[in-house]
C-alpha cells in the first residue's frame, strides 16, 4: 500500500477502485512481510475483507465518501473495539473483548476508514522499544535488527512496512514521536484534551493522549481532524470544535514558514548528544530558515529534569489506573483462598516485569509518608516546566529539537529499565506541558534506510500551526534527505 | 530497600512474587529510585502542582489550562448486565463470583 491515504480516499470517492480491491492489497502486503515484522496482534482477513464489501454497498448505495472513506487503518491494541480483541499487549487481557468501541473508532467507523487491525505495543504502552510486549517483539521495517521504537511500534510499523497509509497510537511521554522517528514517518501528538480518551485503556491520565501516524504531514492532519474532540464521555476533553487541520494547511506548503519563529532550546542539543544528531536537527533549523523562517535561541534549563518527573508522575498514575487488573472483572484468574491472594496471584504471574517495576514504585511513591515529596514535587517540578515552556513561547512560534537520542537501536540494547527511560529524553516535557508535538524525518543514513528524526512543538491548541509548520518543512526538506 | 520493606510494598502492591523475581525487582527499584530522587534538588517552594481533570470551580492549574466543568448529573443508558460480566473468568450471571473477602 504505497499510496498516501489522499490519493486512495480520491480513487475510491471517484470509483476508480474497490474498496475490495484496496484491501486485497492491503492483506498482500501485510501477507508478504508481517512474518518479518509483526505489527499486529490481531488481525482477521475475512473481517478486513467483509468490512470492505459492506463499505463499498454503502457507497453504491449512496453513502457519502468522505476524506476517509475507504482508507486503511490501523488502531493500537489498547483502543478498545467491540469486534476484535484488545490486549494491551499484555497476558493479564488475554482474550478480552470490549463491551464498547472507543471514541476515535466510533469516528472512523462513521468516517467509512476501513480498520485493519489492533497493533503491537509494549505492555499498557509501558516502554521505547515494543520489545515488552507479551506476544512478542515488533521490528523495524527498515532494518528488521532494529527495534521499532515504543510503545506503539506496531502502529509505526504498519505504516512504515507500507501495510496501511494511517494508523492510530497513544502517547504518554514519547509513544507516538519517538516510534514515528525510528521507523521514519510522521507521528504527532496533539495538545492533550484535543482527542477524547473515552476507550482508550488508561496509563497516565494526566499525560495519555491518542494521536496519528502517517507517511506524510497532510495525511496527518487528515486523520487528526476525523478524530479530534469534543466528547462528554472524558472529562478532559477540549469543549471548543477541532479546526478543520487538513484545510488550513497552505496550498503551498512553504508559504507557513516565511515570518515563522522557530525556537532552539539550548538544552535539547547537549555536548553529550550524538554529533550527527545535532548536526542533522541543526541542518532543518537552516532549511527553516532559507525558506524565510527566523531562529530563536530559547532556554529551557528544567530539560534535564523531565523524565525524573515524567517517570514519577506516570509510574504513580499507572499504580492507580492498573489497580483494576484484579481478575475480577476482566481477564484470566489466579488461585487464591482469599479475595486478596487471587488478586495478587493474578497479577503477579500475569504482569510483565515492567509493569511491575513501575506499579511498584508508583505504589511506593503515592504511599503516606512519601506522596508529597515524590508525586507532589513531580506535580510542582511539572508546573514549573510548564511555565519554561510558556516564556519560550513568548519568543517563538514553534520549538525545533531533535525527536530521538539516536537512531534505532537493535533489540535486546537496552536492557537496563533507566536507558530505556533516557530514550524519551526529548519527548517527556511536551508530554508535561501537555503540548502538541510531531516527529518527521530530517536525514537519511547513508548505506541504510535509517533516518533521523526531528520534533516540532507548538502552544497549547495549536495544532494547526504545528502541523503547517511540519508540513512546510518536509516540502523543504523534500524526498532527498540530507545525509545522517 | 530493606528485604521486609520490599515484601511489604509488593503486598501493599498486590503483586505475589517468586523469592527470585523479588530480589531482582528489588534491586532495580533502588536504582530507578536513585535515579529520580534527583528531583528533590528542583526548588519549589510556593509553585503550585499540576492537576489534571477540572471542576466548574476550577482554580487548580491544568496540564491544558482549560478548568472543564462537569456535565450535568442526567441519569444516562448503562451496559446490560450480561455484557458487563461477559469478560469475567467467573459469573454468575448476576454477580462477579470472587473468593472469600478477608482472611477467616
Amino acid at each position: 500500500m504505497t499510496k498516501s491515504a489522499a490519493d486512495l480516499a480520491a480513487a475510491v470517492r471517484d470509483g476508480r477502485r474497490t474498496i475490495r480491491d484496496v484491501a486485497e492489497e492491503t492483506l498482500g502486503a501485510i501477507e508478504h512481510r508481517e512474518g518479518e515484522v509483526h505489527a499486529f496482534l490481531h488481525l482477521d482477513p475475512a473481517e478486513v475483507r467483509a468490512r470492505a464489501d459492506a463499505l463499498d454497498a454503502g457507497a453504491r448505495a449512496g453513502a457519502e465518501r468522505g476524506p476517509l472513506f475507504g482508507v486503511p487503518v490501523a488502531l493500537k491494541d489498547n483502543l478498545t473495539t467491540r469486534d476484535a480483541p484488545t490486549t494491551c499487549g499484555s497476558r493479564i487481557l488475554e482474550g478480552y473483548r470490549a463491551p464498547y468501541d472507543a471514541f476515535v473508532v466510533e469516528r472512523l467507523r462513521e468516517a467509512g476508514a476501513l480498520l485493519v487491525g489492533k497493533t503491537n505495543l509494549d505492555e499498557f504502552a509501558m516502554g521505547s522499544s515494543t520489545e515488552r510486549s507479551a506476544y512478542g517483539p515488533t521490528r523495524n521495517p527498515l532494518d528488521a535488527t532494529r527495534v521499532p521504537g515504543g510503545s506503539s511500534g506496531g502502529s509505526a510499523a504498519a505504516v512504515a512496512a507500507l501495510f496501511v497509509p494511517l494508523s492510530l497510537g497513544s502517547d504518554t511521554g514519547g509513544s507516538i514521536r519517538q516510534p514515528a522517528a525510528f521507523c521514519g514517518i510522521v507521528g504527532m501528538k496533539p495538545t492533550y484534551g484535543r482527542v477524547s480518551r473515552r476507550g482508550l485503556v488508561a496509563f497516565a491520565s494526566s499525560l495519555d493522549q491518542i494521536g496519528v501516524f502517517a507517511r506524510n504531514v497532510r495525511d496527518a492532519a487528515r486523520l487528526l481532524e476525523a478524530i479530534a474532540g469534543p466528547d462528554p464521555s472524558d472529562a478532559t476533553c477540549l469543549a471548543e470544535p477541532p479546526e478543520p487541520y487538513e484545510r488550513l494547511l497552505p496550498a503551498n506548503p512553504l508559504d507557513a514558514l516565511r515570518g515563522l519563529r522557530v525556537g532552539l532550546p539550548v538544552e535539547t542539543f547537549p555536548e553529550t548528544l550524538d554529533a550527527r544528531m545535532g548536526k542533522a536537527v541543526r541542518n532543518a533549523g537552516a532549511v527553516f530558515e532559507k525558506n524565510g523562517a527566523r531562529l530563536v535561541e530559547v532556554r529551557l534549563p528544567l530539560t534535564r529534569y523531565g523524565i525524573p518527573t515524567y517517570c514519577l508522575i506516570a509510574f504513580c498514575e499507572a499504580s492507580a489506573n492498573l489497580a483494576r487488573y484484579d481478575g475480577v472483572r476482566y481477564g484470566p484468574r489466579g488461585e487464591g483462598g482469599t479475595v486478596d491472594e487471587m488478586m495478587s496471584a493474578t497479577r503477579g504471574a500475569l504482569f510483565g516485569p515492567e509493569v511491575k517495576r513501575r506499579i511498584l514504585l508508583g505504589t511506593f511513591a503515592l504511599s503516606e509518608g512519601y506522596a508529597e515529596a515524590y508525586y507532589g514535587q513531580a506535580q510542582r517540578v511539572r508546573t514549573r516546566i510548564r511555565r519554561e515552556y510558556a516564556d519560550a513561547f513568548e519568543r517563538c512560534d514553534v520549538l525545533l529539537t531533535p525527536a530521538t537520542p539516536g537512531l534505532p537501536f537493535p533489540l535486546g540494547a537496552r536492557s537496563d529499565p533507566v536507558s530505556m527511560y533516557l530514550e524519551d529524553l526529548f519527548t517527556v516535557g511536551p508530554s508535561l506541558a501537555g503540548l502538541p508535538a510531531l516527529s518527521l524525518p530530517c536525514a537519511q543514513e547513508a548505506g541504510s534506510k535509517l533516518r533521523a528524526a526531528c520534533q516540532l512543538i507548538a502552544p497549547l491548541r495549536h495544532d494547526a500551526r504545528l502541523l503547517a509548520a511540519a508540513a512546510g518543512i518536509e516540502a523543504a526538506l523534500g524526498p532527498n534527505l540530507p545525509a545522517y | 530497600m530493606k528485604p521486609e520493606e520490599f515484601d511489604a510494598l509488593c503486598r501493599l502492591s498486590r503483586l505475589d512474587l517468586s523469592q527470585e523475581e523479588r530480589e531482582r525487582l528489588r534491586g532495580e527499584f533502588d536504582s530507578i529510585l536513585k535515579y529520580v530522587e534527583a528531583l528533590r534538588a528542583v526548588p519549589t517552594e510556593g509553585v503550585e502542582p499540576t492537576a489534571m481533570g477540572g471542576t466548574a470551580a476550577g482554580g487548580t492549574a491544568q496540564v491544558h489550562g482549560e478548568a472543564r466543568p462537569l456535565r450535568a448529573d442526567e441519569p444516562g443508558g448503562s451496559l446490560p448486565r450480561a455484557e458487563a460480566l461477559r469478560a469475567s473468568a467467573r459469573q454468575d450471571g448476576i454477580f462477579f463470583d470472587v473468593p472469600r473477602v478477608g482472611s477467616a
